[in-house]
């Protein structure tokens, strides 16, 4: 019961409240730091004294400096994460496959392969007439070009993607070797006693990071270390890291697995899910639907083709147009592009007769293909590829939706206020004075006391 | 609910670059004039525009053939009839020799008369539309 103890309690409290000032301070200096989240300080009153004249109250002291956050928040956004950016992936990849289609539009392969029938028609006309025969070559040579050009394009597309799983893959293995490394740092504060808020935000913001890149399940062991798996394949955690690669098997298809190969994730989720799925699936697809389209034309051109009589003398017969089709490569005999006499229109021989012209004219309007004419088999493919692309905006637009709610919720939960920092600055700074005059009571009462003597 | 300052500036910003994206949108169909430029505008709307595109160009082409034709025909048609003309002209000659008084001389000028309207009906049967004889059968690049 001396004055000693009122200097102790208000000494003791001016160094809680620096230390709340400087909380404060933290956390306004990050307050447009999107990973970071605000910190509180705990107080909690010191060991009571217990004295035979009563219970003695010592002050105050700083029991946590805890983050404010809600884990369940932190566990929907990486959900959503994955499925907006499988989604908004997808999209992309899309837009730059539907781009190489160029539809609708003059330039698009719909409106080549009408200007090619038609051209045939024009010289059932005039079959002998040679501006009409080089008319024919030179819009089956757009036509070809285009169809090479779509089928390189998504072989570009495919190429592309490719790179960027590598990329992504190599920013998973970076987050895992980091994810461990925080664990580590993480654990080793806790043996301190410190609660290492600012490491936590940092292995939160890798965890988010990942989650984007494919689906992950994170839990934590009761030391506070995360252990991460993806795709139902063990990741990272405290004591050690997996570290991944793309790999492509025997069919082409696109995968990710461990470096040892001895497990791949089963991804379905993330950037990661979006690039393997449309590599593997989606763009072959497309690629074999425009060799049905390729092959059906040379098929069918060929078949009338070849049993038609060319204008040379004497005329010959059992020529085919297109000589060959493969990997989007769709060849135009070599002999017609030389001399477009070799064109075979003439039913008998008669030079002329133009009948066989009519005849593959007559192509556009059979239905060649599952039952489709091949123009409306075309657009069935550019409109399934339209669909996809809507599909996945759609699906992007509305996990974004739910993101942007989310984030709004984690906001609102671990966001820096600045009113709010600022009015508990002026708290802490009361406080403050307040104990430094409590300080200064203390000595005035110990100066009363010795001028007593 | 708990308002922090990132809250705010980031619902502000989503909602900017929301509007911009229609914006953006609108401008597009504005620039281009149209309402579908990539399949994903409307998939099923680009189906139809790809077959009614398909389906003007083969009417298009049809309808030029048919106008070719027409053309033809006409020249066809025309031609026909000035040799009716030069065949009638030979009929008159003939009937005339058959009745009047004929000398040598005035069948020489009939001779010349017949022959005349002989080489008009000649060079009417080499008469060419757009390059083709037009009675030259299916090989109309030779004269008949």
């Amino acid at each position: 019961m001396s004055v000693t103890r009122l200097m102790d309690i208000a000494s003791r409290s001016l160094g809680v409240y620096q230390r709340a000032l400087d909380v404060t301070a933290h956390n306004v200096s990050n307050a447009n730091n999107p990973d970071f989240s605000r910190q509180r300080v705990i107080f909690g009153a010191e060991r009571t004294e217990v004295t035979a004249q009563g219970d003695w109250g010592t002050g105050v002291q700083i029991e946590d400096v805890v983050r404010a956050k809600n884990e369940l928040t932190d566990i929907q956004i990486r959900t959503y994460n994955q499925k907006y950016n499988d989604a908004n992936k997808r999209s992309d990849i899309l837009g730059q496959i539907e781009s190489v289609f160029s539809e609708p539009s003059e330039l698009g392969l719909s409106n080549l392969m009408n200007s090619f029938f038609n051209s045939w028609e024009k010289l059932s006309v005039t079959p002998n007439d040679s501006s009409l025969r080089n008319a024919v070559i030179s819009s089956a040579q757009s036509m070809t070009s285009k169809i090479q050009s779509l089928y390189e394009g998504m072989d570009t597309a495919k190429g592309d993607i490719f790179n960027e799983a590598n990329d992504k893959v190599r920013d998973i293995n970076n987050y895992l070797v980091q994810i461990q490394a925080l664990n580590k740092q993480i654990i080793d504060s806790a043996v301190n006693n410190n609660s290492a808020n600012d490491l936590k935000d940092k292995r939160d913001k890798a965890l988010d990071e990942l989650s984007k890149l494919a689906n992950i399940s994170v839990s934590y062991d009761n030391k506070g270390g995360a252990t991460v798996s993806i795709g139902g394949v063990f990741a990272a955690d405290t004591f050690s890291y997996v570290q991944f690669k793309t790999d492509i098997d025997s069919s082409g298809k696109l995968s990710i697995t461990t470096s040892d190969e001895s497990a791949s994730p089963a991804l379905n989720g993330g950037d990661l899910y979006a690039i393997c799925d449309l590599y593997s699936k989606k763009i072959p697809e497309y690629q074999s639907k425009i060799d049905n389209v390729a092959n059906a034309i040379m098929n069918s051109v060929n078949a009338i083709h070849s049993t038609g009589f060319t204008l040379q003398n004497p005329p010959t017969t059992l020529i085919n147009f297109f000589t060959d089709y493969s990997n989007g490569k769709l060849v135009i005999n070599q002999n017609i592009l030389n001399d477009p006499k070799n064109i075979a229109v003439s039913k008998n021989g008669e030079i002329g007769n133009g009948d066989l012209a009519l005849d593959i004219a007559g192509i556009a309007n059979s239905k060649l293909i599952e039952g489709k004419t091949i123009s409306s088999y075309y657009s069935g493919i550019v409109s399934g590829l339209g669909a996809d692309k809507l599909q996945s905006d759609n699906n992007a637009e509305a996990n974004q939706l739910v993101l942007d709610q989310l984030s709004i919720q984690k906001t609102s939960e671990s966001g820096v206020s600045i009113d709010e920092e600022m009015t508990n600055v002026i708290k802490f700074q009361r406080s403050y004075d307040a104990s430094a005059k409590l300080i200064q009571v203390a000595d005035e009462l110990l100066q009363t006391i010795l001028q007593l003597v | 609910m708990r308002i922090s300052d990132q809250l705010l500036i980031s619902n502000y910003l989503s909602g900017v670059n929301k509007s911009k994206s229609e914006i953006q949108k609108i401008q597009t169909q504005i620039l281009t004039h149209s309402k579908i430029n990539k399949p994903s505008d409307s998939p099923s709307g680009t189906e139809k525009s790809l077959r009614l595109v398909e389906q003007l160009n083969a009417n298009t082409t049809y309808s030029d053939n048919i106008d070719n034709g027409l053309s033809f025909m006409q020249t066809t048609v025309s031609t026909m009839g000035s040799i009716q003309d030069e065949v009638q002209k030979i009929q008159v000659a003939l009937s005339e020799i058959n009745n009047a008084s004929v000398t040598s001389e005035n069948l020489k000028n009939y001779a010349d008369k017949v022959d005349l309207a002989i080489n008009s009906i000649l060079d009417l049967a080499n008469t060419e539309y757009d390059n083709k004889f037009i009675f030259g059968g299916t090989d109309f690049s030779q004269a008949p």
